[in-house]
This record gives structure tokens, C-alpha cells and sequence, in this order.
């Protein structure tokens, strides 16, 4: 007992350097980038005043006199710059001492500050993260941050395909990168020999494509009605394309989780019990659904729709009522939770179905070898 | 009709029939939660306290949550009492944090949804997103905790004959499985949430700096980044939550 604490103490203050090291570099990394940085030496804030629009919303404006010393150009090493900001912060933000912030030159020479460096916050906190993970997760850390690693890689590599060839079908883009994800991560965390592996890519596969057919077929045979594409946010083509395409990816994960609850269970009680007939299993396999697919509809939904809160707000603060501000900003996310919820049931009965259909198989097939 | 309306039709139906009581328990829960989510927006937009509504509103989501779950008393308070913890705990880290990252707001990549929009409101943009951060957490919290309620007390009742010790290992085992596929469902909600922006960032050419730099990218990562801690905070609070509570059943005895 006393060594593991001792081992997990040493892993804490280990954890600890490699965090502080990172953030450090990302103190010192700035030759790395072609853009201007700058670092804050001196910052004097002065009250500018307020601003107030048409819906009486007032806020205070300030503006500040920035000092940078340049920090990845040989001329000039310092400058001097003007920021302004209102209280709201919605789309300018103050700057402190000690920050790096990106610079932009105009043609005349005039410098701006363009956005402050935050890879130097979030990727130490990566790190620390991902050593908690491993920390906590003990023996099973490997491959759960391994199919978390190639799940972003995987997507990040079909970000960049769909930026290569602008033309190509996102649903059907991300439709593909689904399936490769799903091997990849069922594969990684329980084997790529193991049979139920493939039972439970078969459910989980089969429920993405029926859930999507199902949702399809709605929108065609409604025409779309209630479906506000142009209020989607950073649309940059086919929007409907895109609408399926995140909500192939959203589902993805739950359907997997609870096809793997399914199927794990159904296996392990087939095998305790060789003498249960398929209804009976059907039942347990049922009981183990109905356990989590209320939680995992909360888990999908919470995502979908906290992120549209400041534009909400915004868009109240604005004067605008419910039932626009709700077509605006919430439509979407609901109808891709509720899409996400049908796929979430869905899983119960294919899961159960898939597994039927191969275990049985194979069972049959092992008596006619024993005969 | 509407999709919106078709659809719940649909997720009724098949939540009745293949859940049973327990899908229509389900339903009900996510429209309970739809309906305390919208009614925080609209505090919010009155200008209430952010901070109080929030918390407030997400002890609500998250007792819904845990009890439409339908586990017996000493889960569901076991689950509760650990979500709660870990969400008091994401809390006190997303604040400093979100000040630290300063990713909160709108940037150029939101400018033609925000045509029109005067974005000089009474509400501090950074009390929103830390909000956001916070509420978008707490359904993979909910679950895993009830899940590792679920299984901590199924041990707990099954193994009489396992020394306190043998329990603890078992149930981290378990919490380790819980962990390891939750972790995958926040992942893939998130990278949904992200394609839009990401498909954008790659069409308008930005660099590897620019995006790891930018704003709406980086208050995505720390949303994940807080969601997946939070699911690993539920199994240490849950085990710590046990033991708190069986040490305070045996002293009163």
C-alpha cells in the first residue's frame, strides 16, 4: 500500500513538471510562428465612456494604451498599439500584462492587436488532463487514450480531405469517417479478434444508417418544414448536408457506448447461463438499454444546446421574442437531439437483433461440427 | 407539422415501446430538461445573477437527470451527492480558467450570424460562456455517476462476503470501464458540435497557429477538456462518497 502511494506521489509531481514544462514552452515558442507576437509590458486602462443601442442596453467602453516588446521580429523590438473593448467583451477583449498576443501590420504600418495566444492555456491543460486520465485509469489508461488520439486524428484527417476536395459530399465524407471510427474504437478497446467486437460494429453501424434513413424520410416527407438551415451557424455549403453529417458524428459515440453495454452483457450472461432461450436474453438485453438511454439523451442534449446559450441571450438582449429567438438558435439543436435520441433507442432492439443472429449462428455452427 | 414535431412523435413512440415505463420516464425527463434549460436562458436574458442561476438551474438538470433514472434510494442519493461534488468542483476551475483562456464570445468567424445584433449587452460575455462550459459537462457527469452508483452499490449488496478492500478495487475496475466509454460519448457530441467550424476554418485556409489560437476553437477544446475531466472526477468522488457514507452508518450504529 505504501509503495503505490509513494508511486502515485512521484506520478502527481511528474505530472505536475511535464504541465509546467509545456506551459512554458508555449511561454518561449513564439520563433515557431509567422505572425507578429507581441508581449504585454505595460497596459493603462482608461474609461472611454458608454454605448448604448436601440434596445437601451448600455454598456462602459474603454480603451487601452498597450506597450508590447516584439518578440519574433528584430524590428521594431517595441511598439505601442490602442485597444478598445466594452464591458460585454463579445467580440473585443481587454489585454493584461504579461499576456502574447498576435499582431497584425496594416499597409501603413499601423499596428493591431488580432487575437491573443491561447494554445499556450489550453495545451498544458491537455496534458494535465491527460495525465489525470491516466492516473485514475490505471491499467485501462492505454486504450482509452489511444482510441481518443486516433478518433481526433481521424477527424482531423477528414476535416482536411473536405477542405481538399470542397466538392465531395460531407454526409457521405463523415458518413465514412463513422464507420472507420467505430472499428477503430470498438477494435481498440475490446480487441480486434474478439467476436463481440464485430457483433456490436454491426449494431452500431446498423442503428446510425436506420436512425438517418428515419430522419431523412421525415424531412423529405415534410419538406423540410421546421428545419431553419439558413439560421445554421458557419455553414460554408450544403447545409443539409451538413445537418446529417453532425448528427451522424453527435450520435456516434452514445450508440456505441450503450450497444456495447448490450452486447457485453448479453455475452457474458450467454455464457453463464448456456440454457436461456432468445427471449429471455431479449429481456436482459432490453433491462440493460432501458437502464441508460434516458441519461445518454441528457448527455447528447446538454452538448447540443449549452453551447447556443450566449447567442440566446444575445439575441434576447437584442429584443427579439422566444419563438424567433428559438428558430434562430435552438431549433437545430434540438432536432439533432431528438434525432440522437430515436438512434439512442434504436440500439436496444438492433443490438439485441445482431446478437441473436450471430450467436446463434454460431452456436449452430459449432453442433454441426460436434456431429 | 413540423420536423420538430414529427420527430417527438416518432422518439415517443419508439421510447413507450421499447422502454416501456421506464422510456416514457425517459421522455418525459428530456422535456423536463428542455423546459429548466429554457427557463435558465430566460432568467438569464431578465438579467438575473448568472452565477446564482446557474447553479441553481444545474442542481435542477442534474437531480432529473439522476432520478429519471429510476435506481433505489441509496443510488440515486449516492449518484446525486457525487455529481454534485464534481460539478461544484468544475465550477471553481472553469472560472479562472475561462478569465485565464479568455475564450468566450464571438470572433470574425460568427460575423455573419451576428448581422444586425448589437453585441454591447448588460451581460458579461464571459459569465455566458463559463455557463455554457458548465451546463454542457453535466449530462456525461449525471450518467457516469449513476452508472457508477449503480454498479458500486450492485457490489455492495452482492459482495457481503468481500473485505471493504476487495469492494473498493472492484468498483474502480468498473468506474475504469465507466470512465473509458462516457469519455468516447462526450467526444464524439463534441467533435458534432465542432465540424461546422472546423469544415469552415479548413475551406478559409487557416494555419495550424491560426486555429489552435482561435477563440471559438480553443472554447470548444476546454468544454471537452472540462467534460472529460468530469467524468474521471465521478469515480474517486463516488468511491470517497461511499466510504464517507458507510464510516457515518457505522458511528451512528
Amino acid at each position: 500500500m505504501r509503495t503505490s502511494t509513494t508511486k502515485n506521489l512521484i506520478y502527481v509531481i511528474l505530472i505536475l513538471v511535464i504541465t509546467g514544462l509545456t506551459a512554458l514552452f508555449f511561454q518561449v515558442n513564439s520563433n515557431l510562428y509567422k505572425q507578429p507576437i507581441g508581449r504585454v509590458t505595460q497596459v493603462t486602462t482608461q474609461a472611454t465612456g458608454s454605448q448604448v443601442d436601440q434596445f437601451k442596453n448600455r454598456v462602459k467602453t474603454y480603451q487601452q494604451t498597450v506597450t508590447l516588446r516584439l518578440l519574433n521580429r528584430q524590428q521594431p523590438t517595441r511598439l505601442k498599439v490602442t485597444n478598445y473593448y466594452d464591458a460585454a467583451q463579445g467580440m473585443n477583449q481587454p489585454v493584461k500584462e504579461g499576456q502574447q498576443v498576435f499582431l497584425n501590420q496594416s499597409q501603413h504600418g499601423h499596428w493591431q492587436i488580432d487575437t491573443i495566444k491561447r494554445d499556450g492555456i489550453w495545451v498544458p491543460f491537455l496534458v494535465l488532463i491527460a495525465g489525470i486520465l491516466i492516473l485514475v485509469l490505471g491499467p485501462r489508461a492505454k486504450r482509452t487514450l489511444c482510441s481518443l488520439g486516433v478518433n481526433i486524428g481521424l477527424f482531423i484527417l477528414f476535416l482536411w480531405l473536405s477542405g481538399l476536395f470542397p466538392n465531395v459530399n460531407l454526409f457521405y465524407l463523415f458518413c465514412f469517417f463513422s464507420a472507420l471510427a467505430t472499428i477503430v474504437t470498438l477494435g481498440l478497446v475490446l480487441g480486434f479478434k474478439q467476436e463481440r467486437t464485430w457483433t456490436i460494429v454491426a449494431a452500431v453501424l446498423t442503428t446510425t444508417l436506420l436512425t438517418l434513413a428515419l430522419a431523412a424520410l421525415v424531412f423529405n416527407l415534410l419538406n423540410n418544414r421546421g428545419i431553419y438551415f439558413e439560421h445554421m451557424e458557419y455553414t460554408s455549403q450544403d447545409p443539409y448536408q451538413l445537418l446529417m453529417a453532425m448528427t451522424v458524428i453527435g450520435v456516434l459515440g452514445a450508440v456505441m457506448d450503450e450497444a456495447t453495454d448490450i452486447t457485453t452483457t448479453l455475452y457474458s450472461v450467454r455464457q453463464e447461463n448456456p440454457d436461456l432461450n432468445r427471449k429471455q436474453l431479449a429481456v436482459i438485453g432490453r433491462q440493460v438499454g432501458q437502464e441508460i438511454f434516458g441519461a445518454l439523451n441528457n448527455v447528447l442534449f446538454l452538448i447540443f444546446i449549452a453551447e447556443q446559450i450566449p447567442m440566446t441571450v444575445l439575441y434576447f438582449q437584442n429584443g427579439n421574442s422566444w419563438p424567433f429567438t428559438y428558430t434562430a438558435n435552438l431549433s437545430i439543436g434540438m432536432i439533432q437531439t431528438l434525432i440522437s435520441a430515436i438512434g439512442i433507442v434504436l440500439t436496444v432492439p438492433v443490438s439485441i437483433g445482431w446478437f441473436l443472429v450471430l450467436d446463434h449462428g454460431h452456436l449452430k455452427w459449432l453442433q454441426q461440427k460436434e456431429n | 407539422m413540423g420536423v420538430t414535431a414529427a420527430l417527438t412523435i416518432i422518439l415517443f413512440s419508439l421510447m413507450a415501446l421499447i422502454g416501456g415505463l421506464k422510456g416514457i420516464g425517459a421522455f418525459i425527463s428530456l422535456w423536463l430538461n428542455v423546459a429548466v434549460l429554457f427557463i435558465m436562458i430566460t432568467l438569464i436574458s431578465l438579467s438575473f445573477n448568472v452565477y446564482a442561476v446557474l447553479l441553481i438551474g444545474a442542481s435542477i438538470l442534474l437531480t432529473i437527470t439522476v432520478v429519471s433514472t429510476g435506481g433505489d434510494e441509496d443510488t440515486t442519493s449516492l449518484a446525486l451527492l457525487t455529481s454534485f461534488v464534481v460539478m461544484l468542483c468544475l465550477l471553481v476551475l472553469i472560472v479562472p480558467m475561462g478569465k485565464e483562456a479568455m475564450a468566450f464570445g464571438f470572433a470574425v468567424e460568427s460575423s455573419e450570424a451576428l448581422e444586425g445584433l448589437s453585441l454591447g449587452i448588460r451581460i458579461p460575455f464571459l459569465q455566458l460562456g463559463n455557463a455554457a462550459a458548465l451546463l454542457a459537462t453535466l449530462g456525461a457527469v449525471a450518467e457516469a455517476a449513476v452508472a457508477m452508483a449503480t454498479g458500486l452499490m450492485a457490489l455492495h449488496r452482492h459482495g457481503q462476503t468481500l473485505t471493504n478492500q476487495g469492494l473498493i478495487a472492484a468498483a474502480l475496475d468498473l468506474g475504469r470501464q465507466i470512465i473509458g466509454t462516457a469519455v468516447n460519448t462526450v467526444l464524439f457530441g463534441f467533435l458534432a458540435d465542432f465540424l461546422a467550424l472546423g469544415i469552415l476554418f479548413m475551406k478559409l485556409h487557416y494555419s495550424l497557429a491560426d486555429i489552435i489560437n482561435a477563440k471559438l476553437f480553443t472554447s470548444t477544446v476546454l468544454s471537452l477538456l472540462y467534460a472529460i475531466l468530469g467524468v474521471v472526477l465521478v469515480l474517486p468522488v463516488t468511491v470517497l462518497g461511499y466510504k464517507f457514507r458507510e464510516r457515518s452508518s457505522k458511528s451512528t450504529k
